[in-house]
């Protein structure tokens, strides 16, 4: 039995194609793969589905509303930090005549 | 495989079975993983998308030696039996442990009207987040106007 290699590793992989009536929706989704020598992690994310119908093909990318909220909490958080930080180093500074 | 109190346990009883395990971690790095099977509710279709991650580490190790006896002197004093040294002991052993969680992202709905993506928001997450942060936020707000 062949052992995952070890390291980490990027792809963007395709599902099997759906057919639902006239459309044909295929899957994408990215993998984080990290891999040790006695265990490791992966993280999936669906990224997009594509839709084939009558020979054009759309791409409709799906956004995780949950995360980008989470990371524009985390960067008002961190901006709010700097601010208030910078203005107590003026405060703390001595005024000159 | 054991279950208790919500968590599974396996025994790896060798090498192998830590790769077999393993190789059941790459599977979920496939797009089956994260789209669900299609549900038809009437004229439509719904596939669901999650977000998942999983882990895993195990280990096993193995050892031998001489088998250590003990005889009993006259005096009380112990020495090493002969006929025990002679002979060999052995004994292995192994474990793991891991995690998988998974959060619904969106909802890809196949209908008449076409192929539409309807994202699911986590509200208690965002809630409990929102929270904490302009909690802290006015904790700290306060401290520097007391300081004034």
């Amino acid at each position: 039995m062949d052992r995952p290699k070890n390291g980490v590793k990027i792809q963007n992989l395709q599902g099997k194609p759906i057919q639902v009536g006239a459309f044909k929706v295929i899957p994408e989704s990215q993998s984080i793969s990290i891999h040790f020598p006695f265990g490791g992690f992966v993280y999936n994310r669906p990224i997009a589905v594509q839709v084939e119908r009558d020979g054009t093909l759309d791409r409709i990318p799906i956004v995780d509303v949950t995360r980008l909220a989470l990371l524009g909490l985390a960067g008002f958080s961190f901006f709010f930090t700097i601010v208030l930080s910078m203005r107590m180093g003026r405060a703390a500074r001595p005024r000159r005549k | 495989m054991e279950s208790k109190g919500g968590f599974q346990f396996t025994r790896i009883k060798s090498e192998e079975e830590g790769i077999a395990l393993m190789n059941r971690l790459v599977d979920v790095a496939q797009p089956s993983g994260v789209f669900g099977e299609p549900v038809t509710v009437g004229d439509y279709t719904l596939i669901t998308s999650s977000e998942v991650q999983s882990g895993l580490g195990y280990g096993y190790g193995g050892g031998y030696g001489p088998v250590q006896g003990e005889k009993k002197g006259e005096g009380g004093e112990t020495a090493a039996s002969d006929e025990a040294a002679d002979r060999m002991a052995a004994g292995s052993g192994g474990g793991g442990g891991g995690f998988s969680a998974a959060r619904p992202v969106a909802v890809v709905s196949i209908g008449p009207d076409g192929v539409r993506v309807e994202p699911v928001v986590d509200l208690t997450k965002l809630g409990i987040a929102a929270l904490t942060t302009f909690m802290s936020m006015a904790f700290a707000l306060s401290r520097v106007r007391r300081h004034r």
